[in-house]
């Protein structure tokens, strides 16, 4: 007890002494403020304190109570302390010795009803761990909680906490915790919790037979890159009644469709070698609620908080006729997998999609008939593309990189109708995949150009990382429509991998003395139209520009919303939009007061900006006018002149 | 040349006459053409007796399972594959809603279709089973749905308890068939069963479970544990004892619910000390847990400090119960009982042994100069991997083997040689069997060498017994369940006998006799003095036919 008592002593000396020196709380509680640029409560080390007045005075007025509640809860924590330490080494008090304790109290709501919520779990994360179940009355209280910025979240089934307003496309509901300053005489804390939703249904088939094992398909408008994409948001089957559930969603907008299959699916093929076309069977094609065959046609089911919806689906029983096509190398020689091919390369089938008429892929998988030598997929009337493509390894490949450029991909594709028969003798000529060059230009004109005149520098491939999106408004699929750029030479990158169709083109340039100046094709502005990509034709030349005289933009809170505060903390979510176009991408930024009031951006393009500040974490359509304009608030404008720091002291949301 | 389906299909009548189907004989199938063979007939359900229309069926060549031909049952159920080679086919139907299965299935045989001259294969009633349906819902205390549960759905094989537990057959085992996930209603559902009888064991953790290891909550004395909990593993009917597990009856195509209660208990903290190598390396201790003689991952294991010499890693979240843990290098093997908390030292437990061992063949004969030997252990564990070893001139031994209970196989020259019995320490047992406890044993086992294959015929009133089930029963039945043989009559009647080794026997054929228990001499008795004896000698040859045909039995 005594000595346990000596060390409180000590350790408030030390505590007073850091806040004589305007230093707020010792050890790890605001490790998130040794990480920020310009904390205004640095710690002792770093030692400035260049924060306004008013901060400094509400700053004191805390610490002056933490000093007082210190003392209470060391003595009170050492009492059930041993005697003897080295007796209970595995219970080390350190954690008592360095740190100031508050109780935490609050309450948790529903946002919908604003009724209590019992049974939410609290949750404290980092190291100062600890948890606690609201009671009936959506009550928590945690007796002793470290004093500093703390990580809370809140966690019950069939709610979220505080979802984005609209999701990035990582799919993360929840928010991003909640930042608490713990102190002592806090206010109570009072948090809500936002119903989930729920969408459920039932499949019916024309025959009449149960529905079971059907898959279904949830896609969800989400955000990616400051456009809306749709994308796969889960799968699940229809039980042994037919019925389907997708719970625990965030509000949203959303399209359910049914994938196709086939009446009977049997663990065998039912197809004999080399004469699929003999087979005639049954299937459904895939369904959009309502009624829909395809994805243009689909109801959008929109769900604010807890809502739930039923969408409810009936299938019609369809003849699927056989599709056979063979695929020719250039050479003539028919594809055949794992055989020398072309160039005596061994070739083997990397994908087989079908796409409608208008080049959306649709959800059906094609084998390949060893006995026939083709491609095989099952299909209902319609007008289709089967596209191939395949891939070629040497063998032998040496070392000398050589064999890279031997091996490589072919694709072809072939257009057919079916309207009541097979399609058997189709044939696909395969060509090299194609790919595209992306030259890449560097204006310097900034000083430290001049400076490093005659040095070539960086190549400029290696800073630059070339991505697409598809553009389309249809669910991406995965891995599709995600090509990337390689080197091919000195500024040279090479764009392959990409689907084709419309495909928005994405310029990271990961050397922030460099940024993006334009990024053309022919005389199309990247930024302001997708880039149509074809197997039939190469698109016009690529160029992307870059230049060295970027500018900087220390964004800042103003002084109200900088305060310290005790309790939680807001979170301001800030996008810098351009005002211009450009395929350069700046990612929101989440800020609160303890992670440092300010923000700097760099490697920005010159130019006119349009800054907003929202209080609650949003994820936006920022590249579309039209939500823009829809704003109340028109946001700040800031135009940041080449290579210069501009400040911006952001207003109140 | 037309038989009557009567004489043809003498065990269908019952089932055609309910179904009032119209009557086959009259009924010409669809796409048959004069003078070429066909196999047709029509797709019932079992429990109705009501036609399945467009099924699909694939007819599958016996030897090599190559789809041969394929078909769509009509609107009135018919089926025909036409244009066939006198051969013998495996035929299977399939259709939304029903168990996928080939033509008079039971578990791992079927009647195989032979075509040929004088064989009726266009009345065939090929019966189809709806899916069973087993859910249910899993809640907590206070009945809140658990979501996120792990249903283990776990079938019991007709035979299963009736026999001694050691010795038994793999397909008298029980095994996990499927498994499944609460949603959040807690509901879970498995809609694709087979008629059986099954059990359940849920697992899951309590959403809102803490569990901070042992050093942080000493660290931070005082704090409330409320929030450490877990849920054991429990069976149907809300047990979370194995024993007393309910096990489900499914008929085809029923429909069973089965709810499930969980109740949080608090969590243990299991802290295992683990040495570390100079390589700065340690082996990372395994928590797992036996359920139905299988073995399950419980928990895993967090290195939560790391002195130069030791580790301590602690399992979070256990529940209470039994479970096995592996740890240390070379491996120790400690059965917890775990009820409270505690430090698990590094000599704790039973060590990997050697076993050492000879092998000789049951009749004597020379065995091949090399066999591969392996013991594979019996509780379908992730934990203990087969080990493998050869026998030069009968002589083996394995190094490293982990208490606990194994089989013991060997194989040469491609063919797989039974092991009959085991003697260890002196005392032989019947069976491959070997239970290893923590001392290296040395052992001698005896192989059945079969060479021999046995053709036969069985009939039932003088005419060839279809789908009949027809087993080779030695004579002793003194150790040797691992020689009996079984097989079902195909469509002509024919049944075959692999690897038969020398000895003495009684070929019986028994009407639906598949969930006899074989391996209890009271059983077989019945059968026998109808059964036609073979004797298979060093001197029969790679094929014995019977020259006498198997008369069928009634059950």
């Amino acid at each position: 007890m005594a000595k346990c008592r000596g060390n409180s002593i000590r350790n408030l000396g030390r505590a007073s002494q850091s806040a004589e020196e305007g230093v707020a709380l010792k050890g790890h509680d605001f490790s998130r403020a040794e990480k920020a640029n310009k904390s205004r409560w640095a710690l002792a080390p770093e030692g400035g304190f260049s924060g306004n007045s008013s901060s400094i005075k509400q700053l004191f007025k805390s610490l002056s109570s933490i000093v007082v509640l210190f003392i209470a809860l060391t003595s009170g924590h050492c009492t059930p302390a041993p005697q003897d330490p080295s007796q209970n080494d595995s219970q080390p008090q350190q954690a008592v010795r360095t740190t100031a304790f508050a109780p935490v109290r609050g309450v948790v709501h529903n946002s919908a009803t604003g009724q209590p919520l019992p049974r939410v779990l609290v949750k404290i994360e980092g190291d100062a761990e600890a948890g606690a179940l609201t009671d009936g009355g959506g009550r928590f209280e945690f007796p002793a909680v470290p004093v500093g910025a703390q990580s809370f979240r809140l966690l019950k089934p069939g709610f979220h906490d505080r979802p984005y307003a609209s999701e990035d496309v990582a799919y993360q509901a929840d928010g991003p915790a909640r930042s608490v300053l713990v102190a002592a005489m806090m206010p109570e804390l009072v948090f809500s919790l936002t119903p989930s939703c729920v969408i459920y249904g039932h499949v019916d088939l024309s025959t009449g037979d149960p529905t079971q094992g059907m898959t279904v398909t949830l896609v969800k408008r989400v955000m990616h890159n400051g456009r809306a994409v749709w994308a796969q948001n889960g799968t699940t089957k229809t039980n042994g009644e037919g019925a389907y559930r997708f719970a625990s969603l965030p509000a949203g907008v959303y399209v359910v469709f049914t994938q196709p299959a086939m009446e009977s699916e049997p663990e065998v093929t039912p197809v004999v070698r080399g004469r699929a076309a003999s087979v005639a069977r049954g299937g459904y094609r895939s369904a959009f609620y309502p009624d829909a065959h395809d994805f243009a046609g689909a109801s959008r089911i929109r769900l604010a908080s807890g809502e739930q919806a039923q969408a409810n689906l009936s299938l019609t029983l369809e003849a699927f006729h056989t599709v056979m096509a063979t695929a020719y190398f250039p050479s003539g020689r028919p594809f055949v997998p794992n055989a020398p091919s072309e160039s005596g390369l061994e070739a083997s089938l990397q994908a087989v999609s079908v796409m409608d008429a208008s080049g959306h892929r649709l959800p059906y998988t094609g084998q390949f008939d060893a006995e026939s030598h083709t491609i095989q997929v099952s299909l209902p009337d319609g007008a289709y593309t089967l596209m191939v493509s395949v891939t070629t390894n040497d063998p032998n490949m040496d070392t000398s990189g050589r064999a890279n450029q031997r091996s490589g991909g072919y694709s072809g594709f072939v257009q057919f109708w079916l309207a009541g028969n097979a399609a058997v003798n189709l044939r696909i000529p395969l060509a090299r995949n194609p790919s595209w060059p992306v030259r890449l230009r560097a204006e310097r004109t900034s000083m430290r150009a001049a400076q490093s005149a005659g040095h070539s520098g960086q190549r400029l491939q290696s800073i630059v990382t070339v991505s697409t999106t598809d553009a389309g408004d249809l669910p991406a699929d995965a891995g599709a429509g995600s090509g990337t750029a390689e080197a091919a030479g000195p500024d040279v990158l090479e764009l392959n991998g990409a689907g084709m169709g419309p495909v928005w083109l994405n310029a990271q340039v990961n050397d922030r003395s460099m940024c993006v100046a334009s990024f053309t094709a022919g005389g199309t502005n990247l930024a302001r139209e997708p880039l149509n990509l074809s197997l039939a034709a190469a698109p016009p030349a690529m160029e992307l520009t870059l230049r060295d005289d970027c500018s900087s933009l220390a964004l800042e809170l103003p002084p109200a919303l900088a305060d310290f505060v005790p309790g939680e903390e807001p979170t301001y979510t800030v996008y810098v939009v351009p005002e211009f176009d450009t395929t350069a991408d700046i990612p929101p930024i989440d800020i609160h007061p303890s992670s440092g009031p300010t923000r700097t951006l760099d490697g920005l393009t010159p130019g006119s900006y349009h800054v907003y500040v929202f209080d609650r974490p949003v994820r936006f359509e920022y590249r579309n006018p039209a939500v823009l304009a829809e704003f109340r608030h028109p946001g700040q404008s800031v135009t940041l002149s080449p290579g210069s720091t501009s400040n911006l002291v952001l207003e109140a949301p | 040349m037309p038989r009557s389906l009567a004489r043809s299909l003498p065990h269908l009548l019952p089932l055609l006459a309910l179904a009032c189907l119209p009557a086959l004989p009259q009924a010409a199938p669809p796409a048959a053409t004069g003078g070429t063979r066909c196999i047709a007939g029509i797709v019932v359900n079992t429990v109705t007796n009501e036609p399945v229309s467009r099924a699909t069926l694939a007819l599958l060549a016996q030897k090599d399972s190559e789809t041969v031909a394929t078909a769509e049952s009509d609107t009135d159920g018919r089926f025909a594959l036409c244009q066939l080679p006198a051969s013998k086919f495996k035929l299977t139907a399939s259709k939304r809603g029903f168990r996928t299965a080939f033509y008079d299935e039971h578990g791992e045989f079927s009647t195989a279709i032979v075509t040929g001259p004088g064989q009726d294969t266009s009345h065939l009633a090929f019966r189809l089973s709806p899916n069973a349906v087993l859910r249910g819902v899993v809640t907590a205390d206070g009945g809140d749905p658990v979501e996120g549960a792990r249903v283990n759905l776990f079938l019991v094989p007709p035979e299963h308890g009736r026999g001694p537990a050691l010795g038994r057959a793999p397909s008298q085992r029980i095994t996990q068939v499927d498994s499944a996930t609460t949603d959040d209603t807690g509901a879970y559902e498995f809609s694709n069963l087979s008629a059986g009888k099954y059990l359940l064991a849920v697992m899951a953790e309590p959403w809102y479970a803490l569990h901070q290891s042992a050093s942080q909550t000493g660290r931070r004395a005082g704090r409330s544990s409320t929030l450490d909990v877990a849920y054991s593993t429990t069976f149907y009917d809300s047990t979370t004892e194995e024993a007393s597990a309910t096990p489900i009856a499914l008929l085809p195509g029923g429909h069973e619910e089965a709810d499930i209660a969980l109740h949080a208990v608090p969590a243990l903290h299991l802290v295992v000390d683990t040495p570390v190598k100079q390589d700065g390396s340690f082996a990372r201790p395994e928590l797992m847990q036996t359920i139905f003689g299988i073995e399950f991952p419980a928990s895993t294991a967090a290195a939560t400090s790391d002195p130069a010499h030791s580790v301590a890693a602690e399992f979070t979240g256990v529940a209470p119960g039994r479970y096995e843990l592996e740890h240390g290098d070379p491996p120790r093997i400690v059965a917890l009982d775990a009820s409270v908390s505690r430090r698990v030292d590094p000599a704790e437990g039973a060590p990997a042994v050697s076993i050492s061992g000879t092998l000789r063949s049951v009749t004597g004969s020379a065995l091949p100069d090399e066999l591969s030997v392996a013991l594979s252990p019996i509780d379908g564990s992730s934990r203990q991997n087969q080990v493998v070893t050869t026998a030069q001139r009968g002589q083996f031994r394995f190094d490293k083997v982990l208490p606990g209970r194994w089989e013991l196989s060997t194989s040469g020259a491609g063919q797989s040689l039974p092991v009959v019995s085991i003697t260890s320490n002196g005392a032989p047992r019947t069976g491959n069997v070997l239970i290893v406890r923590d001392r290296s044993l040395s052992i001698a086992a005896v192989i059945a060498q079969g060479e021999t294959r046995i053709d036969g015929h069985a009939v039932k009133d003088g005419k060839s017994a279809s789908g009949a089930m027809v087993v080779l029963l030695p004579k002793s039945a003194e150790g040797s369940a691992g020689l009996i043989r079984r097989d079902q009559a195909d469509s002509d009647g024919s049944f075959t006998f692999h690897d038969v080794v020398p000895g003495q026997y009684t070929v019986v054929a028994i009407e639906a006799g598949w969930e006899l228990d074989l391996t209890q001499p009271a059983v077989v008795a019945r059968f026998l003095p109808k059964g036609v004896a073979v004797t298979v000698t060093e001197s029969s040859g790679k094929l014995l036919r019977l020259p006498d045909p198997v008369p069928v039995q009634a059950r």
